[in-house]
C-alpha cells in the first residue's frame, strides 16, 4: 500500500512502518502523522492522557506496565500500613527507596543502558545522589534559612533553590549524551529521570535525617501520611520528571517539524513547574489550607510536567523512528510477530521505545542459501 | 509446478504467493529487490530485532534521510526485500526457543517491592529499636495514657526511663531528653525547663502552647520578638548569634518544620543585675491530630558572652530524642 502521509509503498497495515502514520486519515495528512490519539510509546493511549508509568517508563510493553503499576500500588499500600501501625522510620525509608528501586528494575527490564549497565547507573543514579547530597547539604547548612521551607524569604526557597536544582539535576544524564549509542530523545528522558530520582533519594535522606535518627520505633501516626505520601510519590516524580524533561529537551537540539517547537517549551515548563510546586505549596500551607489539598495541588503540577513529556517524547519518536531498517520483531505492545521498521505495522508503537534487546524473535537462520535476487 | 519455500523448505502449490507453512513470501519482487540500494546504516546498531531470515541483503532506505516526505511527492518503495505487495506483514508465531519477550518474570516487580519493604522497612525498625532501646515513647495521639497529669508549676519531673547519657522526662506535651549534668528546674503543663547543674543563668526550655488563630512560622518569629520586647527589653532585636541548626522538630504526628532565630536583649532577673542575654529559639507551628494549631519551641537562654559556647555544648540528643506529643506538620 502507499502510505497516506509519507507516500511510500509499505506493507499493508493499519500503521505505516516507515513514518508511523495512522492510515485511513488521508484527508488530514498532518493529523494522520501526528496521530495524537495514539501515543507513540503506548498507542492505546492519547498523547495527553496523564499516565505515570507509560510516560516515565516508556519502554515497558502493555503487559509490563500493568505489573509495574500494581507493584507500585503494592509498595504504597505497604507504606500506608507501616504508617498506620506507627512504624514511621520504616515507612520513611521504604518511601524514599520505592520509586527509585522500581526504576532500576525498569532499566533492567528494558535494558535501556544496552551493554553498559555499570556506566549508566554510576553516572546517572549515583551521580544524582552525589549531586543531591551536595546541593541539599550546602543549601541547608551553608545558605541556611534563606532557602528553608519556612522562615526565610519565599524567593529563596521557591525560586533560587528550584533553579539550582534544575541546573544540576540533569547534568549526570547529559554526560552520556556524547555516547553515540545513546542518541535518541527517549534515552535522554530515561537517563534524566534516573538522575532526578537519585537526587530525590539524597534530598529526602538529608531532609529527614534527624527524624530517621531521632524517632522511636513506633510513633503516633496522626499526620505522617502526608509527608510520606510526598516522599513516596511527589518528590521523586517532581525531580524525575523535571530532570527528565530538561535532559530530553537538550538531548537532540536539531529536531525538525513539530518536535522542534514542542522542545522549545521543555525548560520553561520544568522551571515553572518546580517554582510553582514549591511556592504554591508554601503559600497554601501558610494559608491554613488542608494538607490533602496541598498534596492534590502538588500532584496537579507534576501531571502538567508529565503531559508535556508525553508530547515531547511522542513527537520525537515519530521523527526519530522514520526510515529505520526492517527486521522481524515481536512487538512488545501488541505482541504480534511482524515485519517492522521504525513502527509496528499492527499497533503503531514506535520501536525506539521497545526494550533494547532481541525479544521474541525467530531464531537466526542458518546462513546458507542467499535469498533470491540478492546474490 | 510446486514451489519450495526458501525459508522453511515447505512445498507449496504453484499458485501460492506466500508459504502456507511459515507465511514467508515465496518469490521476491524484482522491483523490491532492486530498490534495496540502501543499507542498515540508518538502523541503530542496538535496535532490537534481527533481520528477517530471508532478508540478508541491505534493505531499502529512501533518500531524504529523516525529512518528512510529502504525500504529493512521487511514491517510493519502502518494503522488506522479498515482500510481495498485498501480503500480510504478520509473521508466524516465533518458534519455540525464541528469546523471551520480557526479561523479568511476571511476579518479579512484586517480589522487588516486597524485598525493599523488608530490607528498608526492617532496617528502619531495627535501627530505631537499637538506637532508642527502651526509651521508645509509646504510640499515642494525645497525652500518653501512662503519664500522670502534671500540675502547672510542678517542680517534679516525671523522669521515666534512663538513657545512656541522660534520662527521658515525660510531660503532657512532650517527651524530652535530659542530658547528664542537667536538672529539671521548672515544669508546667506546657513547658519544661532544663538547667545545667550549678549554673542558673543558662537554660533550655521546651514549650508547647495552643494557638488561638492561624499563623505561620514567620509570624511566630515576630510574636516571639514582640514578647521579648514587651516583657523584657523594648530594644530587643533579632540578632545574628547562631543557634543549633535544627529546622525540624520531631512531633509524634510527624516532622515539624521549624525556624531558628535568636533575639538579643538586656535581661534583668528579678532582684538581680541586668545583663546582655540571648534567647535562641527553634520554633514552629504544628497541628494536633484533632485539627487546631499549636506553637512549639525550644528556647536556649544564656548570657550573651556565654551563649555560643553553651549552645555548642548541648548534646545532639536534646533535639533528636525530644518528641512533641500530638504535634505534627501543618501540611
Amino acid at each position: 500500500m502507499t502510505c497516506d502521509h509519507c507516500g511510500k509503498q509499505v506493507p499493508d497495515a493499519v500503521f505505516c512502518t516507515n513514518c508511523g502514520a495512522h492510515q485511513g486519515l488521508a484527508a488530514d495528512a498532518i493529523a494522520a502523522q501526528e496521530r495524537l490519539q495514539h501515543f507513540a510509546a503506548h498507542p492505546g493511549e492519547h498523547v495527553s492522557q496523564p499516565s505515570l508509568f507509560t510516560t516515565l517508563f516508556p519502554h515497558l510493553g502493555h503487559q509490563k506496565v500493568h505489573e509495574f503499576r500494581w507493584g507500585f500500588l503494592l509498595g504504597l499500600a505497604i507504606v500506608v500500613v507501616l504508617v498506620a501501625t506507627g512504624l514511621i522510620v520504616a515507612a520513611l525509608l521504604v518511601s524514599i527507596f520505592l520509586v527509585p528501586t522500581l526504576y532500576i528494575a525498569y532499566l533492567y527490564e528494558a535494558q535501556v543502558y544496552r551493554d553498559e549497565p555499570a556506566l549508566v547507573l554510576a553516572v546517572t543514579l549515583v551521580g544524582g545522589i552525589v549531586i543531591g547530597l551536595a546541593v541539599t547539604i550546602v543549601a541547608d547548612r551553608v545558605i541556611g534559612v534563606s532557602v528553608r521551607p519556612s522562615g526565610g524569604p519565599i524567593v529563596g526557597y521557591a525560586v533560587v533553590l528550584p533553579v539550582i536544582q534544575l541546573i544540576v539535576m540533569p547534568l549526570p544524564a547529559l554526560l552520556l549524551r556524547s555516547r553515540p549509542k545513546f542518541g535518541e530523545t527517549i534515552d535522554g528522558l530515561v537517563f534524566g529521570v534516573t538522575a532526578g530520582l537519585g537526587f530525590g533519594i539524597a534530598e529526602s535522606l538529608v531532609n529527614y535525617s534527624n527524624v530517621i535518627a531521632g524517632l522511636g520505633v513506633r510513633t503516633a501516626s496522626a499526620s505522617w501520611i502526608y509527608p510520606t505520601a510526598s516522599i513516596a510519590v511527589l518528590v521523586p516524580l517532581l525531580h524525575g520528571s523535571t530532570a527528565g524533561a530538561i535532559a530530553a529537551t537538550l538531548w537532540r537540539p536539531s529536531r525538525t517539524g513539530s518536535g522542534r517547537w514542542v522542545s522549545m517549551f521543555g525548560i520553561p515548563i520544568a522551571l515553572l513547574a518546580a517554582i510553582g510546586f514549591y511556592a504554591g505549596s508554601r503559600i497554601l500551607a501558610g494559608g491554613g489550607v488542608a494538607p490533602l489539598i496541598v498534596l492534590l495541588y502538588q500532584a496537579a503540577v507534576v501531571v502538567i510536567v508529565l503531559i508535556y513529556i508525553r508530547h515531547l517524547v511522542h513527537h520525537s519518536l515519530m521523527e526519530e523512528g522514520r526510515d529505520l531498517g526492517y527486521r522481524a520483531i515481536v512487538c512488545p505492545h501488541c505482541h504480534h510477530h511482524v515485519m517492522a521498521a521504525g513502527f509496528c505495522p499492527s499497533c503503531g508503537a514506535a520501536l525506539n521505545a521497545s526494550p533494547r534487546r532481541e525479544t521474541g524473535l525467530v531464531p537466526a537462520p542458518a546462513a546458507t542459501d542467499p535469498a533470491p535476487g540478492t546474490a | 509446478m510446486a514451489v519450495t519455500c526458501t525459508h522453511c523448505g515447505t512445498v507449496n502449490p504453484d499458485d501460492n504467493t506466500i508459504c502456507q507453512s511459515c507465511g514467508m513470501p515465496l518469490a521476491a519482487a524484482p522491483a523490491d529487490a532492486a530498490s534495496t540500494a540502501g543499507s542498515r546504516a540508518s538502523q541503530p546498531a542496538d535496535m532490537p530485532g534481527v533481520a528477517l531470515p530471508i532478508l540478508d541483503e541491505p534493505i531499502a532506505v529512501p533518500a531524504g534521510g529523516t525529512s518528512p516526505v510529502s504525500p504529493a511527492s512521487a511514491p517510493s518503495t519502502f518494503l522488506p526485500p522479498g515482500y510481495v505487495t498485498g501480503t500480510s506483514p504478520y509473521l508466524p508465531a516465533p518458534a519455540p526457543g525464541a528469546a523471551p519477550l520480557h526479561r523479568t518474570g511476571s511476579l518479579s516487580v512484586f517480589a522487588i517491592v516486597g524485598v525493599i519493604s523488608i530490607v528498608f522497612g526492617g532496617a528502619g525498625a531495627v535501627f530505631a529499636a537499637l538506637r532508642t532501646g527502651a526509651t521508645t515513647p509509646p504510640p499515642a495521639t494525645s497525652a500518653p495514657a501512662n503519664v500522670p497529669p502534671v500540675a502547672s508549676g510542678s517542680s517534679t519531673p516525671q523522669t521515666s526511663i534512663s538513657a545512656s547519657s541522660g534520662s527521658m522526662a515525660t510531660t503532657p506535651f512532650a517527651t524530652v531528653f535530659v542530658p547528664s549534668g542537667f536538672t529539671v528546674t521548672d515544669q508546667g503543663a506546657d513547658y519544661i525547663q532544663l538547667t545545667p547543674e550549678g549554673n542558673g543563668n543558662e537554660a533550655v526550655v521546651f514549650q508547647g502552647e495552643p494557638l488561638s488563630e492561624p499563623t505561620t512560622n514567620a509570624q511566630l518569629d515576630q510574636d516571639l520578638l514582640a514578647t521579648d520586647q514587651q516583657n523584657g527589653d523594648p530594644s530587643a532585636r533579632f540578632c545574628s548569634t547562631k543557634a543549633p541548626t535544627k529546622t525540624q522538630l520531631i512531633g509524634s504526628g510527624g516532622p515539624i518544620t521549624a525556624d531558628v532565630i535568636s533575639v538579643c536583649e538586656n535581661y534583668t532577673p528579678t532582684g538581680g543585675v541586668a545583663f546582655a542575654a540571648v534567647d535562641g529559639f527553634i520554633d514552629a507551628v504544628a497541628r494536633t491530630s484533632s485539627g487546631p494549631l499549636e506553637a512549639i519551641w525550644v528556647n536556649i537562654f544564656a548570657p550573651q558572652g556565654d551563649y555560643q559556647s553553651f549552645s555548642n555544648s548541648l548534646p545532639a540528643e536534646l533535639f533528636t530524642q525530644a518528641t512533641f506529643t500530638d504535634a505534627g506538620p501543618t501540611s
